[in-house]
């Protein structure tokens, strides 16, 4: 699952190129294709090289590589975006790191005490965001070359609406947060019912499914896998148990 | 599309209003509910009008669990109401004591050994001990040295005289810091047998440690090495108490030979929440002491190489942990263990 | 022979829940698979609520059946629809596919199952007789030396990671941060709990995998609005197994397949798609049909499917014997023994045989109704596609809750899995690997536990690391491991200096 696509290339999307309308939208491509056997093409990459005209001196590098380059001029905006969560996890590193020097230690002759592997931790995550930092600004106006593999095509590549995304973050929240109050059943119900109507299906069957979903599964985990769910606080626990007797639990 | 998009909208306003409606609807309830069910009247009479679920803080298959899983049926029989059990581990005990004191007191109990005592006195438990209830003590067995058979030191002749001539070299596995592990090595170190205890969480790795010969003996009770015993692995070297133990074979020393004169024994006691009504308090510790009695029960003791009369109803139970809580305190300061 | 008579025992005594479990393990193994965005972590993590009733034999059994026949689902959706139900799919998707558009995707699917089959079996035996020696090698590992392993396998997810390094650290070292959290198991202390119960009891690994796994792909799915995998249903799903002689002339390619995919699995934290993609690199180097991959050559399949379903094997040995998992999957096996209160390591072999026999048994038998189902449940399979991914997007919620939720009959580690969902999120977004989080929880508590105890052990004396034999030269291979990340960061940034030059310079 390939899904490392920096945020840099939404970026660059901003200046998009139409010349290229077989790519994905925006990036300035210089790609030379060879569709051939790859694998044939592989060893011969004499002639090639001269013909493009690369400054090919460098060891190790093979001239049929399919590629493209993404061009992209990052706003100060953008940068900031990409900054702040960094930033952010640094002064959260550092406060755990003086954190973990405030351990108790119920043996004090020992050397090393809790607060040594959190430190180390804590220590390491602050040096790699350091050095994230230094390649953010140093790539900021930097085309990325992209270097395209044989297996390209599998990448995920449907655009994640962030509206969407956290419309599902927020479902997925309120359905926790409900489960304390109206206790499994109801909510599962409920979740179920809005988040797949919610998802794009909007048919008479949704309920159908949510409510047997929710009743099902209360079922197997109560009846069969004896998990004790929350069943809701006042008239939800009484309803909830209620179900519960109907189905035959408890 | 923006059709599609303003029902959208719609559809999660309202259902987030709903949510957030039947949220507040319920917390408006907490009260009510906590304080008018199950409790009251019925706790007066001692009855128990709802299934208890007994928490086990620790794995399935572990001592605790085994003397759940035997004592639930037979209180059960006792009270007339079921008693499922559930493990739920974590940090020596403590998850599942405050899991216990989540739920309804009258629906709760929890099983908890002398280890989890331990975490209460060294100030890392999540929970008081006044939030508990002792219901009953089950069980009790004295803790002990084994050592290896093939390793360096074969019996606690050999091992003691070396840790005697290298103070702090010698390696015990123990269960962690600041136990009670620690406080019987601390009692072996002031008959001047300085021991180093290397702790490892997991049971399988404290035994591992002895049979690579990372460490030379384990602290442990018999209970819970009887399978390396019997695969001829292990041999005990030093039983902490005054007295050989029934069932227990091998030429091993005991402290009180060596002057040791306190020992903190590794028992087991169900625990109830301290808001339960006292008669119902009562009815569980009378129906616990049927467990005793049980011979499934009486065959897991004599397995696991537990004492015989560890029980103890629910006062002499209460003053045996309130002692036991001063005694880990005291020794712990005393030999170091605790700052 | 011993492990044989143990083997039937274990059947015979498991009766026909014991096959019940394996045939619906490899069924949901398959399922996860065939449908979008579930891959078999997932699968393995879905299954798992379902398994707290059950023995831990039982429940090893079906997580087992649910990891070897995901490894192999996937290539139903990849050969007939160019689409790979899992990452580990990707190689033999181009060949799959191929043969299919020339009409031949019922042998393209007979060759793929014969692969999973001698892959699965060929793994099978090596788990059997490896194993039990290894251990009784193991058994004389000290702290020092499982330390050392621990760091090995933390090195190996960073090279095989296909982020930035950087990112990879990060992602890495925050996994072994927030593992801290909670009451350590050597001194007792209380750790970043900030006055709250939840965070005292400790954050377990399985909700943070359920959490980014699970419930972020959910959300991200939902927020992608299902698109991008857009399936239809193909024409005829009919699966033909190939003939002995031409099972002769590819002989190499299986030979090849399941010896890369099962002595890469050696190294820790080395997954079923890292054994496919090399697998397929090998078969492309050094087959004697290599001119024709790519175009639709059976070998194609053979190397990946063989070298993905033997890996299971080499990850099981792993767990098994050291007790530290090398991959997501494993990983929630390993959480499958602790919630049954068993530690995995050499001695397990002595002390559980008829857990180990049970394990022996499920595994060669998942491997074989995976074969058998892999050909009559192709169509049934296929089919499920159909069903609009929001309702099982909507049901993996439903059970990431569960999972999570009966870890400790707790709220709270729902809220923690669900945090470490939206967490995923923003990870996948940002360009961060989920996989060095995961594994830095995982293994990180194992890294400071030997750690701390061998420090301990030796009085703070740093060298032993480095004076036990062992451990020096587990060492050193890390050191290498490191020494390779760094030379192929900078030759990457080279090339693509380079490349960059080479495209100006085309103007």
């Amino acid at each position: 699952m390939a899904r490392d696509d920096d945020t840099s290339r939404s970026a660059a999307a901003g200046d998009a190129d139409r010349s290229a309308p077989d790519e994905p939208a925006g990036a300035v491509t210089a790609r030379r294709r060879d569709e051939g056997q790859s694998g044939a093409a592989a060893s011969e990459d004499g002639p090639d090289a001269t013909k493009s005209g690369a400054a090919s001196g460098e060891p190790g590098t093979p001239d049929d590589t399919e590629f493209e380059v993404i061009e992209r001029r990052s706003s100060p905006r953008d940068l900031a975006a990409e900054l702040i969560p960094e930033l952010g996890l640094i002064a959260l590193a550092a406060y755990l790191f003086y954190l973990a020097g405030t351990f108790q230690n119920q043996a004090e002759q020992d050397l090393l005490g809790p607060g040594f592997w959190p430190r180390l931790a804590a220590a390491g995550l602050i040096v790699a965001l350091v050095v994230r930092i230094v390649q953010i600004f140093r790539e900021r106006n930097r085309p990325i070359v992209k270097v395209h593999s044989e297996f390209d095509e599998f990448e995920e590549t449907a655009e994640l609406d962030w509206g969407r995304t956290a419309l599902a973050m927020a479902l997925a929240v309120a359905y926790v947060l409900s489960t304390m109050f109206l206790g499994y059943l109801i909510s599962t119900a409920l979740f179920l019912g809005v988040f797949i109507w919610l998802g794009g299906q909007r048919n008479r069957y949704v309920p159908l499914v949510a409510i047997g979903g929710a009743l099902i599964t209360t079922y197997v985990f109560i009846g069969i896998v004896f998990v004790s769910l929350p069943t809701g606080v006042g008239v939800f626990d009484t309803v909830t148990v209620a179900i519960y007797r109907l189905l035959g639990l408890q | 599309m923006r059709m599609g998009n303003t029902r959208e909208r719609w559809v999660a306003a309202v259902s987030a209003v709903a949510l957030g409606v039947a949220a507040f609807a319920g917390c408006g309830d907490t009260g009510g509910e906590k304080s008018g069910g199950g409790g009251g009247g019925a706790g007066a009479s001692g009855e128990f009008k709802r299934p208890i679920t007994m928490v086990v803080p620790f794995g399935p298959g572990v001592g605790s669990d085994q003397a759940a899983r035997l004592s639930a049926p037979v209180i059960e029989k006792e009270i007339g109401q079921q008693i499922p059990v559930v493990n739920v581990p974590g940090a020596t005990g403590n998850t599942g004591m405050t899991k216990m004191l989540q739920g309804p007191p009258e629906q709760s109990l929890a099983i908890m050994p002398a280890d989890t005592l331990a975490t209460v006195v060294a100030g890392t438990s999540s929970f008081q001990l006044d939030e508990v209830a002792p219901v009953c003590r089950i069980s009790n067995a004295p803790s002990s040295l084994w050592v290896n058979t093939k390793g360096k030191y074969k019996d606690w002749d050999a091992l003691g005289k070396a840790a005697k001539e290298n103070p702090g070299e010698v390696a015990v596995a123990t269960v962690g810091k600041g136990g009670i592990d620690d406080i019987a090595l601390g009692s072996l170190e002031q008959q001047g047998f300085k021991f180093r205890a290397v702790p490892f969480a997991e049971g399988s790795e404290r035994k591992g440690a002895v049979l690579s010969g990372d460490t030379e003996a384990i602290f442990e009770q018999a209970g819970d090495v009887k399978e390396n015993v019997d695969a001829g692995q292990f041999k005990p070297a030093l039983l902490f108490a005054d007295k050989k133990q029934e069932g227990l074979e091998g030429d091993y020393t005991l402290a009180s030979e060596l002057g040791v004169e306190e020992f903190l024994d590794q028992w087991r006691g169900i625990f109830a929440n301290s808001e339960l009504a006292p008669e119902q308090l009562k009815t569980l510790s009378d129906a616990c002491s049927k467990v005793e009695q049980d011979p499934k029960f009486d065959e897991f003791r004599k397995k696991a190489l537990e004492l015989e009369g560890g029980f103890m109803d629910s006062e002499e139970f209460g003053k045996f942990v309130k002692d036991e809580q001063t005694k880990i305190k005291d020794l712990g300061a005393k030999y170091g263990v605790f700052k | 022979m011993d492990a044989i008579t143990g083997m039937v025992q274990a059947v015979a005594s498991g009766g026909f829940v014991f096959f019940g479990l394996i045939l619906l393990g490899v069924f949901v193994g398959m399922l996860v698979g065939v449908l979008p965005g579930l891959t078999f972590v997932i699968g393995v993590l879905l299954i798992l609520p379902f398994t707290y009733a059950m023995e831990a034999s039982q429940a090893l059994v079906l997580m087992i059946a649910v990891y070897v026949a995901g490894t192999y689902g996937g290539v139903l959706t990849s050969i007939l629809l160019n689409i790979p139900g899992e990452p580990n799919d990707v190689p033999l998707t181009k060949d799959g596919y191929t043969m299919s558009r020339q009409g031949r995707a019922a042998e393209a699917l007979g060759w793929a199952a014969l692969a999973a089959l001698v892959g699965g079996i060929v793994g099978w035996i090596a788990l059997v007789f490896v194993s039990q020696p290894f251990a009784a090698l193991a058994l004389q590992f000290g702290s020092a030396e499982y330390f050392a392993i621990i760091l090995l396998g933390l090195t190996g997810v960073l090279a095989l990671s296909e982020s930035s390094t950087a990112k990879s650290f990060i992602s890495l070292f925050a996994g072994m941060l927030v593992a801290t959290v909670g009451i350590d198991d050597i001194y007792g202390a209380v750790r970043y709990d900030f006055g709250t119960d939840l965070l005292r009891d400790g954050i377990n690994y399985l909700a943070i995998l359920v959490g980014v796994y699970a419930l972020t792909e959910s959300l991200t799915r939902f927020g992608e609005r299902f698109g991008g995998k857009v399936a239809q249903q193909p024409g005829e799903v009919r699966t033909t197994l190939p003939g002995l002689s031409a099972i002769r002339s590819r002989a190499g390619s299986f030979v090849r397949g399941t010896s890369t995919g099962a002595l890469i699995s050696a190294g820790p934290g080395v997954g079923s798609t890292v054994g496919a993609f090399v697998a397929y690199g090998v078969e492309k180097q050094f087959g004697r049909h290599k001119l024709e991959l790519g175009t639709g050559s059976p070998s194609g399949i053979i190397a990946p499917q063989a070298a993905s379903t033997a890996n299971v094997s080499g990850a099981l040995i792993h767990l098994l014997v050291l007790g530290i998992p090398g991959s997501g999957a494993s990983a929630v096996l390993l959480g499958v023994f602790q919630l049954n209160n068993i530690s995995p390591g050499p001695q397990i072999f002595g002390q559980q045989p008829e857990l180990i026999s049970a394990i022996f048994a499920g595994l060669l038998l998942s491997v074989l109704a995976m074969f058998v189902m892999g050909i009559l449940a192709a169509r049934p399979l296929i089919r499920m596609l159909a069903l609009p991914e929001v309702y099982i997007t909507a049901f993996v919620v439903l059970f990431a809750y569960m999972g999570a939720f009966a870890l400790r009959q707790s709220i709270s580690d729902v809220w923690i899995m669900t945090a470490f969902g939206l967490l995923g999120v923003f990870m996948v977004r940002g360009g961060y690997p989920l996989a060095p989080l995961v594994l830095g929880a995982i293994l990180g508590p194992l890294g400071e536990r030997y750690f701390n105890t061998t420090m301990i052990r030796t009085g703070g004396d740093w060298t032993v690391f480095f004076t036990r034999p062992l451990s020096a030269v587990l060492l050193a291979i890390t050191a290498a491991t490191f020494a390779l990340l760094a030379y192929r960061t900078v030759k990457e940034n080279r090339r693509d200096r380079a490349l960059l030059e080479q495209r100006i310079a085309a103007g």
